[in-house]
């Protein structure tokens, strides 16, 4: 990704994009839309673009819009009949079948109740349909997802958790240093945490809370303070 | 501390006659309608109020745990002066409000998932601690619905005069005299208060001896109210044969 | 003015509650205050009389108190009219059912009536010019712009604070002419009160026996019952409100009357002493603070609790009781910090607080401070978590195993 950063208006028109298109294949993410020709900025904010030709806008937002495979955070909110609705903060609640559970079947029903924590991926998801969420990949494995138990869960921005979920994010192992820790990032904007006492928990809760104002840079001087307390 | 008239005299009789740790007469009465699953009609001193008690029903939301429902109206004609708005109004909110938050602390609520029991209050005539009474009523009505409760949940009222002696079961016309008000909304047996509220003010070292008063008056009203229900439950189950037990 | 922080409520979810109710079992708070400790107070003055910002860590409330000259009631044809209004409007959270929204107001209106209204604090007979025919009206509004926990106490500081700092214009009647004077001509009365009240909130939790005191938001949804105390500052107790699903005995009511007791009483003194300094600050021709974007946001005029009290936090507090400075919390804290990791319960909330606002800012209000504040907001970043400093045995070498590299995989394939 390419540091430089020009910002755009919603209204902008982008001719360098145009520019591009003409000879490659450019790819528009979030934030830029196509009219015939033209492609026009429809948010606030920098303009991000991958190699090869990947654009878009970054903003910074908490609303979240669900996009298929996106793994997402999410609280059961009732049992409908074969399905759970589960609330994962976007406009709609999502729903997650039973059997999208690893070793479901119709006799053996997942042990999934109103008020849990699931760590779930999105199957589908579009504008106009609920989206609809799955506890296993596609080989019918668990993975990493399900039911979350104990632990503190809390909300960020969208921006947080996209920024915790690059691979060159140092925050992540720095906090390893520093102690054993489980954490499930949403993309929705919900972090979930567990470290082995209630005090480291709340500690680094904190901490990746303070991260939404600080940014990376400060991680070290994070660790260093948030280690020399849990030790004294 | 508070207040324009003092309230106790100098034998220490209070406006109506009473002593200060008196309360007014009760009357009660259980299964007052047909309707209703359950319904109680109390009298304490001159405040009558009646409660009716619908369900557990099925909930009209799709809820997991139960509701409960409550709502409290004054008739139009329980006050000196018509009153205009019998429901709807703030000080009714306030006390569906209280009157809910009692409740839950009483009913056994994980007995009843996805389910609604309403309770609706009327009172007839409003002569000081409509709450209170509103609140006992309620609990005689649950009991005779049937629902299942951790305990009685009874309120009682408690002031301080002038000189500083606690009042138990306060009257409309102590209540407006401007002397402090304490309402207890307790589980006697428990010996745990589910609701408190107090307005008006008095120094903070009468709070304790004005609580006290207040639940040593839920501790006779309960008994009160445990009368009145077994004697109930007598002239009820000579009917089916199921009161020869008690 | 919508400032929330979170556009959801936190606390009202199952794994949020059992979280809390652990935690205060061990007595553990978030933001790493002990249970019987209250966020810090800031006051801030604007340049009308009687409008006051208060916030408690994140939860800000604008108090506004305007005068008006009307007719009395007919009940009361000799005392003034007074009355309150609370605006909740700016912190409806989307998830929010509007039953809870509703709830919530009344409970906040119904206290403030009774905390100010029934206790008759002020005194409205001095508000009479003409009995039966003028008397002075009095209408407080309350307008609350960010919800973190604790708006009982929020408001009723902030209601008392700009009834306090309010000023009405001086008016003569005589021969049936009524006459109101001008600043210019003759200064502004300040209202008469009989006493001052204030309010604590208590929350109790199901899993503990103790109290804990000034709930942040997440704290006071997963609570059980709730505890509000008003107290003067001549200890009087002028309103209460306990109720929940958790039944409580005497005595911990008892014990939370008499700590509100003395704290009601530091928070009235507070608020003189606040008054005090922006009369002498008026005095002085400053200019003062316009607007409301420099009332909330953080001006040099802003007034702590914890400044002005002396209030001692740490062994090395210089609590100078002077003028208040933006980042006065802060510019305690590294030093603390460095120093000794003693058994403090360090605010760190204070020092995210000012952070959070910085944020909200303008760049630009950044560079107009010294450097020692910018840079110990930085180390606030790095304290960005509590100090629980009572961690020995945490050395655990074995690392556990982490989830988050499913989901780094996972962003590799998106970004």
């Amino acid at each position: 990704m390419s540091a430089t950063s020009t910002v755009v208006m919603p209204g902008d028109r982008i001719t360098a994009i145009e520019e591009l298109a003409k000879s490659k294949r450019v790819i528009l993410g979030p934030g830029l839309r196509r009219l015939d020709d033209t492609v026009v900025a429809s948010k606030a904010g920098p303009l991000r673009h991958k190699e090869p030709g990947t654009f878009w806008v970054d903003n910074y937002q908490r609303r979240y819009i669900p996009a298929r495979g996106d793994l997402v955070l999410g609280i059961v909110r009732s049992k409908a009949g074969d399905l759970y609705r589960v609330d994962i903060g976007a406009a709609d609640t999502a729903s997650i079948s039973y059997l999208a559970f690893e070793a479901a079947t119709k006799k053996n029903r997942p042990d999934l109740n109103p008020g849990d924590l699931i760590y779930a991926r999105v199957l589908n998801a579009s504008a106009d349909i609920e989206s609809e969420l799955v506890c296993v990949n596609s080989v019918g494995k668990r993975g990493k997802l399900g039911v979350l138990a104990e632990g503190f869960f809390f909300k960020c921005s969208l921006n947080l958790g996209r920024m915790l979920l690059r691979e060159n994010c140092p925050v992540l192992t720095a906090l390893t240093r520093e102690l054993p820790y489980e954490i499930a990032v949403g993309v929705n904007g919900r972090i979930w945490l567990n470290a082995h006492s209630l005090k480291e928990t709340v500690a680094l809760a904190n901490a990746i809370s303070a991260l939404e104002q600080t940014g990376c840079a400060e991680i070290d001087k994070i660790c260093g303070n948030l280690g020399d307390f849990l030790q004294t | 501390m508070a207040g324009k008239y003092e309230l106790l005299s100098e034998q220490g009789l209070r406006l109506d006659g009473r002593r200060p740790h008196e309360l007014r007469r009760i009357k009660c009465k259980l299964g007052v309608f047909e309707q209703p699953d359950g319904s109680a009609y109390m009298e304490q001193g001159n405040t009558k109020v009646l409660a009716a008690v619908y369900g557990p029903h099925q909930a009209k939301s799709k809820h997991t745990e139960s509701i409960i429902n409550c709502q409290y109206s004054q008739a139009t004609f329980s006050t000196a002066e018509r009153k205009y708005r019998p429901r709807g109004d703030r000080k009714s909110l306030e006390f569906k409000m209280y009157l809910q938050q009692a409740l839950s602390a009483a009913i056994k609520s994980e007995l009843y998932p996805r389910s609604q029991i309403d309770i609706y209050v009327e009172v007839l005539q409003a002569d000081g601690a409509n709450y209170a009474v509103a609140l006992n009523a309620a609990t005689l009505a649950l009991i005779d619905a049937g629902i299942c409760l951790n305990e009685f949940i009874v309120a009682c009222t408690a002031s301080l005069s002038k000189s500083n002696i606690p009042l138990t079961d306060i009257s409309h016309f102590e209540e407006v005299s401007g002397g402090p008000k304490l309402t207890v909304a307790a589980l006697p047996t428990a010996e745990k208060i589910a609701f408190l509220e107090m307005s008006e003010r008095f120094h903070i070292d009468h709070l304790e001896t004005v609580i006290e008063t207040a639940m040593a008056g839920c501790r006779e009203i309960r008994d009160i109210l445990e009368a009145a229900v077994k004697e109930h439950l007598l002239h009820m189950g000579s009917a089916s044969d199921f009161a020869k037990v008690c | 003015m919508f400032m929330n922080s979170n556009l959801f409520e936190p606390g009202k979810s199952k794994p949020e509650r059992n979280f809390v109710q652990l935690a205060v079992k061990q007595n553990q708070r978030f933001d790493g205050r002990r249970s019987n400790e209250c966020r810090d107070v800031e006051l801030t003055f604007g340049s009308d009389w009687g409008t006051v910002a208060v916030s408690m860590g994140d939860t800000k409330v604008l108090t506004r108190v305007t005068c008006d000259m009307g007719t009395p009631a007919t009940s009361r044809p000799n005392e003034g009219k007074f009355q309150l209004n609370v605006n909740l409007a700016g912190v409806a959270f989307l998830d929010e059912l509007q039953t809870t929204h509703d709830q919530r107001s009344l409970t906040l209106n119904s206290l403030l009536e009774r905390t100010f209204r029934s206790s008759r604090s002020v005194d409205l007979e001095s508000l009479c010019v003409a009995a039966e025919h003028h008397v002075w009206c009095i209408r407080v509004d309350v307008n609350v712009l960010n919800h973190d926990g604790n708006l009982y106490d929020a408001s009723t500081i902030a209601t008392l604070a700009a009834l306090m700092h309010f000023r009405r214009p001086d008016v003569t009647f005589a021969d049936d002419k009524l006459r109101i004077y001008t600043e210019k001509e003759r200064d502004f009365i300040p209202l008469l009160f009989l006493h001052y009240p204030v309010s604590v909130t208590y929350c109790i939790y199901k899993s503990s026996w103790q109290p804990i005191v000034d709930p942040t938001l997440l704290e006071e949804n997963a609570a059980d019952s709730v505890i509000v105390l008003s107290f003067n500052s001549y200890q009087e107790l002028c309103s209460l409100n306990a109720g929940g699903t958790a039944p409580t005995n005497v005595r911990t009511i008892m014990q939370c009357a008499r700590n509100a007791a003395t704290r009601c009483k530091s928070l009235v003194d507070f608020i003189r002493k606040a008054l005090s300094l922006d009369e002498e600050r008026r005095l002085q021709g400053d200019r003062l603070v316009d607007g409301l974007v420099a009332l909330i946001g953080n001006t040099q005029h802003k007034l702590s609790f914890n400044k002005l009290m002396g209030y001692k936090k740490q062994e090395q507090q210089p609590t100078p009781s002077d003028k208040m400075e933006l980042e006065n919390e802060s510019s305690e804290e590294p030093e603390v910090e460095e120093i000794e990791a003693k058994e403090e319960p360090s605010k760190e909330e204070t020092g995210e607080a000012p952070m959070d606002s910085s944020g909200w800012l303008p760049q630009d209000e950044d560079s107009q401070e010294l450097p020692i504040p910018s840079e110990a907001s930085t180390s606030n970043a790095g304290k960005g978590k509590p100090n629980r400093s009572k961690n020995k045995a945490n050395k655990k070498p074995l690392p556990k195993k982490q989830n988050h590299s499913d989901s780094e995989e996972e962003a590799r394939q998106f970004i």
